[in-house]
């Protein structure tokens, strides 16, 4: 078994008062594109910002690829980070770009990022504040990808995109981990996308992890049950209630078969959408009114 | 070659949509023994798709013996599926019409045809298990 | 690392090395001038040189004052323009995120930017602060008056530490602000508080002054007196000036030979000239002062002050960034 990518236990991260992100413990296996979901605040950025070091835990533990985050040069140079609204330097142009990226980045692969920038179609002579959006997020992704990293870590690299350039980025990056087998850990608030790129999830809400996995096991494991008012009463062992809902004559379940083998009656497959809002949902203290409107 | 799409509201895993994809491709005869599918590196990059589930898709394709990987060229069709399922068509697609027109004697639109349609096949599996 | 600093700062650096290579012209214009004039009128003085000494003060004083000032001035801006906004800005478009997650720590790249970014700005500074040195040694020979505040802030050392510490600062203040234009302000303010309180509540303590009695009959040969006042408060000196000497006691009081005051009765009972009631009164005054010769010693702790206190804000930076900003 090799290192997990990301490991932490307890990790805990507070703002003054406000508590960014609570007792997280996680193991993320290496060799995953892991989706990072959840709604905006829930501690998204706080967990990407821990694990490329950008900030110190305020208690608990954290380690990426078996060491603590940015302890080192060396360290740094393992992993690639694209943060939020991928900043660039404005005032350099796309060649300055990858002139820092060499400069900075010993295992800097120069051929790998002028392929890139071609196949793109940027102009190295443009400065970066005048690219697009999507072309901004792709030379961010050039830039942290060309350092050779064994993980790469974006923060909601696609939410300012339009749809097309979204497409553009998710198909290059899916292009980067094909050619260079690396581990991803991304954010996003699109489920649809997290579904088509990812294959590990973690949902966060509330500052904590709700649930992760392996996402065909998540969607293999969770079940919709509907059957008579009552007859839900009594589940066998290792079936979790996510969210119940009841009308006078029947009772919607959704449940998540922890023994991953039980066979229940009326179990129907849930989508991964509806899956992740149930628990979005329920760390909200709320029902979701999405099965509501289906099964009243 | 096949061109495989994504369908994200389907609700069935990315995997299996191309395995569907491959397999009903055997079926309509558009790939036949010998013929190579896309690499993996191609087909993320054009439909965005983690590498994983094609890996997936390509090793639950050779389990069923459809294909078989040729290390440093390819993935190769090895069987198709054709043969037999090509000729219940005509016949099973006759008795659905029959059905269908059965259904809508009986008063049932479209829509209520198809959602009968929707939950007697997604109970199927645990009608005949 | 030096690469980037270098793109990053070249526009700012270009435009001031521009400024500085002009003042840097006009001084070594008016090095030539003034060593000349010099040579004619205080050299080869023969008639009027009191006039002459005069004229030649007045005729080069403000240009180097000018260039004094720019001195002065020149360690703040630094501070404000180049030094605070070298990590807001970065903190304001996010690039933070993108330059400490390339395969450099943050305890280098900050290092790189302290020593470059910082290097360059004493170096203009201090150079600046020799060339004025040399150019203007024979009117700061002829004027004699080195601890005057604006003159001694604007010669040899002081400026390379001001230059130092306004640079820690406007980053230190970048830093913990995280907003630029705020940092600027604070900066700019906070540097012209520390130039203030050096000059007037710090430095005078740098060494215990010396006092000494002066008496009356030796006043004008030890130094000079610029003013003196006789009224019903007593007789007074104000503003008494010793060569090259820096001066710490403002009011002067005058004591005759028993001990006590010199009043207004003592100068109208005498019925002569003020100068000589004094002399007849054996009149004496001390006077405190920090002597000609510790200049250069006040210069080094000048530059100490400066260098310990950019220490401790380089502290503050290299504990404070490495621990995350987001």
């Amino acid at each position: 078994m090799s290192t997990p990518v990301l490991s932490t236990t307890a990790l805990t991260k507070r703002y003054g008062r406000h508590t960014a992100l609570a007792e997280t413990t996680l193991d993320i296996p290496a060799g995953r594109i892991v989706g990072l979901v959840g709604p905006n605040g829930a501690g998204k950025s706080t967990l990407l910002a821990l694990a490329a070091g950008l900030i110190r835990p305020t208690s608990g533990h954290i380690e990426v690829l078996g060491r603590t985050p940015a302890a080192d040069a060396a360290q740094l140079a393992r992993v690639g980070f694209v943060a939020q609204d991928t900043p660039v330097y404005a005032g350099l142009s796309v060649a300055d770009h990858l002139r820092l990226g060499e400069h900075l980045n010993p295992a800097w692969d120069r051929r790998f990022a002028q392929a890139r920038i071609a196949q793109i179609g940027l102009d190295p002579a443009k400065k970066a504040g005048r690219l697009s959006g999507g072309q901004k997020a792709q030379l961010a992704l050039t830039l942290a990808a060309a350092k050779r990293p064994e993980l790469l870590i974006f923060d909601e690299p696609v939410a300012a995109l339009d749809p097309l350039a979204r497409r553009a980025f998710l198909q290059n990056l899916m292009a980067f981990v094909a050619e260079l087998d690396i581990s991803v850990i991304l954010s996003s608030h699109l489920i649809g996308d997290v579904e088509r790129v990812c294959d590990h999830l973690v949902v966060l809400a509330e500052s904590r992890v709700q649930v992760a996995g392996e996402i065909d096991d998540l969607t293999a494991n969770h079940h919709r049950i509907v059957g008579p008012r009552g007859s839900l009463d009594a589940l066998p062992d290792g079936i979790h209630v996510i969210a119940a809902d009841h009308t006078p004559r029947q009772s919607t379940l959704i449940v998540h078969d922890t023994t991953g083998r039980t066979t229940l009656d009326g179990a129907e497959p849930i989508g991964l959408e509806d899956m992740v809002l149930t628990y979005l949902h329920r760390a909200e203290g709320l029902t979701a009114p999405t099965l509501q409107e289906t099964r009243a | 070659m096949i061109d495989f799409h994504l369908e994200p509201r389907s609700g069935v895993a990315p995997y299996m949509q191309l395995v569907h994809q491959v397999q009903q491709a055997l079926r309509l005869g558009m790939l036949e023994v010998g013929d190579q599918l896309p690499t993996v590196k191609q087909v993320v990059a054009k439909i965005a798709i983690n590498p994983n589930t094609v890996l997936k898709a390509y090793r639950e394709l050779e389990r069923q013996g459809l294909v078989a990987p040729q290390p440093g060229r390819g993935t190769f069709v090895t069987a198709t599926l054709a043969d037999a399922s090509l000729d219940a068509h005509a016949e099973l697609k006759t008795a659905l019409q029959q059905w269908i027109a059965q259904a809508r004697r009986a008063g049932l639109d479209d829509d209520a045809i198809q959602a009968l349609f929707d939950t007697t096949i997604r109970k199927a599996p645990q009608v005949t298990t | 690392m030096i690469w980037l600093t270098w793109r990053q700062m070249r526009a700012q650096t270009l435009w001031t090395l521009g400024l500085v290579a002009a003042a840097a012209a006009y001084l070594i214009y008016l090095a030539g001038d003034l060593r000349d004039t010099y040579r004619l009128t205080i050299t080869d003085c023969t008639t009027a040189c009191d006039d002459a000494k005069h004229a030649f003060a007045d005729a080069f004083g403000p240009g180097l004052l000018l260039i004094g000032l720019v001195l002065i001035a020149g360690p703040a801006l630094i501070g404000a323009f180049w030094a605070a906004p070298l990590i807001t800005r970065e903190l304001e478009t996010g690039t933070h995120r993108l330059v400490w997650n390339q395969s450099v720590t943050r305890t280098r790249w900050l290092a790189v930017k302290l020593t470059v970014v910082g290097g360059v700005s004493v170096a203009l500074t201090g150079g600046l602060s020799l060339l004025l040195s040399w150019a203007a040694e024979p009117f700061d020979g002829l004027v004699n008056s080195r601890f005057e505040p604006l003159t001694f802030a604007s010669r040899d050392l002081a400026p390379f530490g001001y230059a130092l510490l306004a640079f820690t600062l406007g980053l230190v203040v970048g830093v913990l602000a995280r907003r630029t234009l705020v940092a600027m302000a604070v900066t700019l303010l906070a540097f012209a508080a520390f130039q203030l309180l050096m000059a007037n509540a710090v430095r005078p303590h740098f060494a215990e002054p010396v006092t000494e009695t002066i008496e009356w009959s030796d006043a004008n040969t030890v130094g000079q007196i610029d003013s003196f006042g006789i009224g019903p408060q007593g007789a007074g000196i104000q503003g008494y000036t010793i060569p090259g000497a820096w001066v710490v006691s403002d009011h002067i009081t005058v004591y005759k030979g028993d001990g006590t005051e010199v009043t207004e009765d003592d100068i109208t009972s005498c019925g002569s000239t003020p100068d000589e009631c004094m002399t007849a009164l054996d009149a004496s005054f001390e006077v405190t002062y920090q002597p000609a010769d510790r200049y250069w010693e006040f210069q080094w702790i000048e530059l100490g002050v400066a260098a310990g206190l950019s220490a401790v804000l380089a502290g503050v930076a290299f504990w404070r960034i490495p621990r995350g900003l987001n």
